[in-house]
């Protein structure tokens, strides 16, 4: 049975994903810094969670990252694990949406990984060991209409993850990069609130089934997640015949457009 | 006696009903001889049910708890189906139509947990025999497995194959525990979601910590009659009756 981390660092820790990683690791009995911009939802994760402790902090702030990364090592010890869960999407079509929700959303999705990373990983190089694992998207693989900023972002992160874990290959550090389907949490809620059409009114897969994932690739050495029924096909799908996965998002889309 | 609506553990206050919101459970039920599973929990002074003549059930469970009132943790139980509290002593016939007719209780022998505030909790609302154990889950693969350790000594290990999807329906019991010479009720519900369960399927391993010794003066490890799991669970405890 594989260990369970001693100290681990879990972002968007206020809600879903990062949520259920984070109370996951604090059952299995990890010291947990539970990080969000979320006060609330944080105060919620650490509630009668002695192993929990909450930092919040806005992983788009270079600075933010680097003190809190300080504060939780020197308050819990070395961090083990890296869950990067943090993660916006405001769903436009591109013509229409406003150019600070598109930096917004490279800042918070893309920078804020690159940044917790850069923050964690020389201790973990340092230590020969550690989980640096980073919430991608299935639309890190595939482009889907009204959620141009959001595949961009999220598409720089599988290539972010991609080249991180090439480099540090043998380093001791696994690297996972979890590229889910829609799944049913806060954030899907809030996209399908605000444009109904951006998810061709998929419903969600069951968070704990994408967290069941990141363990089990973690175990495999497989740095790509691809959680949920037909997730690796429709992955393939897009490397192999691009054109087809473009007819199936039309399709999908359309109907509700 | 009346009873209490909040309590206050490790300066939180915990109010009753105590709500778990989402957990998830594996089970193993074994039949075991009665008048071994008597010995062992005649301290409490309930009679065990027998749903065959002769025969007990034992149920072993590992649960994690991930939003609760009573925060994230692991837990291992040890339980037994009884006879209510004050049932009149029957014939093995009338036994077994008490468990057909699903009118039982379940006593809760051995509960350890991985966590500090559950502990303190469990025991101080409800007598629960909870002690602070590492508690190992792997519950990502098809097959759930439980590792338990005692002070570092193993005590035993527990493998639950998946079972077939069952209609996940609301349930309610009475669970009792036994403490400092007190024997107490608690009302449970629980709402089941994606619920699988199967004959035997179960692989249990025991070491020679006493639990496991426990276990052995069952017949354990044996084959079980029936396994189960359960995706999503939500929980209510009330607060306990003194008996």
């Amino acid at each position: 049975m594989p260990p369970a981390p001693a100290v681990a660092l879990v972002t968007g820790a206020g809600s879903g994903m990062g949520q259920l990683a984070a109370r996951r690791l604090a059952a299995a009995g990890a010291s947990v810094a539970a990080v969000d911009v979320n006060d609330k939802g944080l105060a919620a994760t650490v509630g009668r969670a002695p192993t929990m402790r909450s930092w919040t902090c806005d992983v788009s702030d270079s600075d933010a990252v680097e003190r809190v990364v300080k504060e939780v090592e020197s308050a819990l010890g070395p961090i083990d694990r890296l869950v990067h869960a943090a993660g916006i999407c405001l769903p436009s079509l591109l013509a229409e949406q406003p150019v600070d929700e598109i930096d917004r959303t490279i800042a918070v999705n893309f920078l804020g990984t690159a940044y917790m990373v850069k923050a964690v990983l020389p201790g973990m190089l340092d230590r020969r060991r550690g989980d640096v694992v980073a919430f991608a998207s299935l639309a890190g693989w595939l482009p889907s209409p009204r959620l141009g900023a959001y595949s961009a972002s999220k598409h720089a992160v599988v290539a972010f993850m991609e080249v991180l874990a090439y480099e540090n290959r043998g380093s001791g550090v696994r690297f996972a990069c979890v590229c889910p389907p829609v799944v049913d949490t806060p954030m899907v809620a809030g996209i399908q609130a605000r444009d109904d059409a951006a998810l061709g009114g998929q419903r969600g897969i069951d968070p704990s089934v994408v967290v069941d994932a990141i363990d089990t690739s973690l175990e495999a050495g497989e740095l790509f997640v691809l959680p949920g029924k037909g997730t690796k096909t429709a992955w393939r799908t897009r490397r192999f015949a691009p054109a087809l996965i473009w007819r199936q998002i039309e399709r999908a889309t359309s109907r509700r457009a | 006696m009346s009873r209490a609506s909040r309590y206050t553990i490790q300066g939180h206050e915990v109010t009753i009903p105590v709500e778990v919101r989402d957990a998830s459970a594996h089970m193993a039920s074994f039949l075991v001889p009665a008048a071994a599973a008597q010995d062992l929990i005649g301290y409490s002074g309930l009679e065990v049910a027998e749903p065959l003549p002769g025969r007990a059930v034992c149920s072993l469970a590992f649960m994690r708890y991930l939003d609760s009132d009573l925060g994230p943790y692991h837990e291992v139980a040890v339980a037994f189906l009884v006879r209510h509290k004050g049932m009149e002593p029957a014939s093995s016939i009338t036994k077994s139509a008490e468990v057909a007719r699903g009118f039982l209780g379940a006593f809760i022998h051995q509960l350890p947990v991985n966590q500090e505030f559950t502990l303190e909790a469990g025991r101080g609302i409800w007598g629960f025999p909870k002690f602070l154990a590492d508690i190992d889950l792997d519950l990502a693969g098809p097959v759930a497995r439980c590792e338990l350790r005692h002070e570092g000594e193993f005590v035993l290990s527990l493998a639950i194959r998946p079972g077939i999807t069952m209609p996940a329906r609301g349930s309610s019991l009475d669970a009792y525990s036994h403490a400092d010479g007190v024997l107490r009720r608690t009302a449970w519900s629980m709402e089941p979601a994606g619920m699988r369960g199967r004959p035997t399927g179960a692989v249990l391993s025991l070491g020679d910590h006493p639990i496991a010794k426990e276990l052995r003066s069952l017949g354990l490890p044996g084959r079980a009659v029936f396994s189960s799991s359960i995706d999503h669970v939500r929980m209510q405890f009330q607060a306990p009756d003194e008996l």
